[in-house]
């Protein structure tokens, strides 16, 4: 294959090159922040991430540890660049997101350095495509501040307990409201919609919680916009965190097995929507 | 003027739905040719104004079990009528677990195409669903302009991979680009190629191999809207100043022929379906042109249904 051979040669010069037998460890993972088009990717020796962000009031990383990839090379400390995310998935898919059984996607992805194309190679039973995606000037992304130790209440459950609850939200709620309590109601998610509240509540020794550690009451209001599109990553995964610090800051740390049996992890920050009054707590 | 027709195995039934699917979704207007031993559904858009054309031909004895036919007149033996390709396709709907499907040409007081569908019941009585479907004799000086096409040379010919990763590919190409670059030359290599602003991306296909009708030509390039949406079994294009693609040979190939030609000009999709049914063609064309051109975009919708029927038709 004349494509691949000088790009072999010249691998010093590129600064990031990464290999995958199957892409769809990557894409699965790419596919759960993907509610914005564009995405910035921080590749390190550590793996890379990529981060997805909107209003200013939401924040999605991805990571897909170096151990993903069969072959991992950043040649500087850090290489950062913006991509459109949308257009990235449909190259990384191209063969078809659900593949004949036996046959996989290989990947071999590299980039130039700053102001270069990320390109990518994809093979599957000897059709090569090649891809050449335009990178753009990456853009500061929103620093939360999120430190383990402000987390205030902090529970780990099995993904398919909030999996039917996220994806039958009322959406006419403008809020989801998350009351996570060391005392009765213990775990609430409720809504205030056109066709009236909805309370959903989960005792905290339900067989879905695996770690309940809640120090206080807080009753926080996130955009309910805002959180939806998290449903992606919950309903990849398998166990979510769900983490509020002493401002009410919301994180969802989404642990995601991809085919290899390797785990991943998607995080979303939120910021909350209001403080809600003294009455209603 | 006599038609009636009767279909009563369940795969033919089954065939003629999709074939009759697929014309519903190319066109809103086809007309469909009634002939002793075949039947033909025929779109035929003026390619001139970028339009989309099609032949369709059924063998009438792979799919009746019974025929009678009596056209125009005795020297004339045929009946060209006129009708929404949509209502057609509407009334197969409930085909799928139909018996029986019954056709015929009926006056109630106006000319109407009665399908009449048996279907199973759990109990012993049977059900009959009858839908007319309301048409339009096409008089017989127009004719001519319904005649099956004459056929010119490709420049190059090549085999298609394998419908199911085309189609992804294509598709997942739609997604970013309207327009795509085909490319391909006699040695048996195809390339899938989009380029915009923000990507380039090219898939390259080797040893497909070439059919033998391709004789001369380097490689030829052409630009094709991306809208469409599956794939097809084989295209064939040829430079300007002709009409219609070369539809003749290939019949009853067990491989998916493919055929590319012209550096610009007209690209012709055929789909040639299991061996099941021999004879039956679908061949579509649609104009194609050297640089990308936002007037394609109105037509490419019917290349796309086209295409995404032909492939599952195909794969049969």
């Amino acid at each position: 294959m004349p494509l691949l051979t000088p790009q072999i040669q010249d691998e010093n010069d590129y600064s990031l090159v990464a290999s995958l037998d199957n892409v769809r460890n990557l894409s699965t993972v790419l596919k759960a922040i993907h509610f914005r088009e564009h995405a910035t990717c921080f590749a390190t020796k550590n793996g890379i991430k990529v981060t997805v962000e909107n209003a200013k009031c939401v924040q999605a990383n991805a990571f897909i540890q170096a151990g993903i990839f069969q072959e991992f090379i950043v040649q500087e400390e850090s290489v950062t660049f913006r991509i459109n995310l949308t257009v990235l998935l449909d190259c990384l898919s191209i063969f078809g997101s659900s593949p004949m059984p036996g046959t996989l996607t290989a990947l071999r992805m590299c980039y130039q350095g700053y102001g270069s194309p990320l390109m990518l190679f994809l093979e599957e039973g000897g059709v090569v495509t090649v891809c050449k995606i335009n990178t753009q000037e990456p853009e500061e992304t929103l620093d939360f501040d999120f430190c383990s130790t402000n987390v205030i209440n902090k529970i780990i459950l099995q993904s398919e307990g909030l999996r039917e609850a996220f994806s039958e939200l009322d959406m006419t709620s403008e809020v989801l409201q998350i009351t996570m309590s060391p005392d009765k109601p213990y775990f609430r998610l409720s809504t205030f919609g056109n066709a009236g509240s909805s309370h959903l509540d989960y005792p905290k020794d339900s067989d879905l919680i695996e770690s309940f550690q809640c120090t206080q009451t807080q009753v926080n209001r996130y955009k309910i916009s805002l959180l939806k599109p998290s449903t992606k990553a919950l309903v990849l995964s398998c166990k979510v965190s769900i983490r509020t610090d002493n401002r009410g800051f919301l994180s969802l740390q989404y642990m995601i097995r991809n085919e290899d049996g390797q785990i991943c992890f998607v995080e979303y920050y939120c910021c909350p929507d209001e403080e809600v009054p003294e009455s209603e707590s | 003027m006599k038609f009636r027709a009767k279909i009563v195995d369940a795969a033919c039934l089954n065939h003629f739905t999709r074939v009759s699917n697929m014309v519903a979704k190319l066109a809103k207007a086809c007309t469909l040719r009634i002939s002793p031993e075949k039947l033909n559904f025929i779109v035929s858009d003026k390619v001139a104004n970028g339009g989309v054309s099609m032949w369709c031909e059924l063998d009438q004895e792979n799919f009746f079990s019974e025929f009678q036919m009596e056209g125009v007149s005795a020297e004339n033996n045929e009946i060209y009528l006129e009708l929404t390709a949509e209502n057609l396709s509407r009334a197969l709907k409930t085909a799928q677990n139909a018996r029986a499907l019954k056709v015929k040409l009926t006056n109630k007081h106006f000319p109407c195409l009665t399908v009449s569908l048996e279907l199973i019941s759990a109990s012993s009585s049977s059900r009959i669903v009858t839908h007319d479907i309301p048409i339009k004799i096409i008089p017989r000086r127009l004719w001519k302009d319904f005649q099956e096409p004459a056929i010119p040379d490709a420049d190059v010919s090549i085999y298609l991979p394998v419908l199911k990763t085309m189609k992804s590919i294509v598709e997942k190409m739609k997604n970013i680009s309207n327009h795509l670059i085909i490319e391909a030359n006699l040695s048996g290599e195809l390339n899938l190629k989009i380029e915009t602003e923000l990507v380039c991306v090219t898939t390259h296909f080797k040893d497909l191999g070439n059919p033998p009708a391709g004789e001369f030509c380097a490689v030829c390039s052409f630009t094709f809207p991306t809208c469409f949406r599956g794939t097809v079994a084989e295209i064939s294009a040829r430079t300007p100043g002709g009409l219609w693609l070369p539809m003749s040979h290939a019949r009853g190939e067990s491989r998916q022929p493919a055929e590319a030609a012209g550096r610009a000009g007209l690209l012709g999709l055929r789909a040639v379906p299991a061996l099941r049914f021999p004879g039956t063609l679908v061949a579509l064309l649609c104009p194609c042109l050297p640089a990308p051109h936002p007037g394609w975009h109105h037509e490419a919708e019917e290349v796309s249904s086209f295409l995404l029927r032909s492939q599952v038709w195909c794969s049969q």
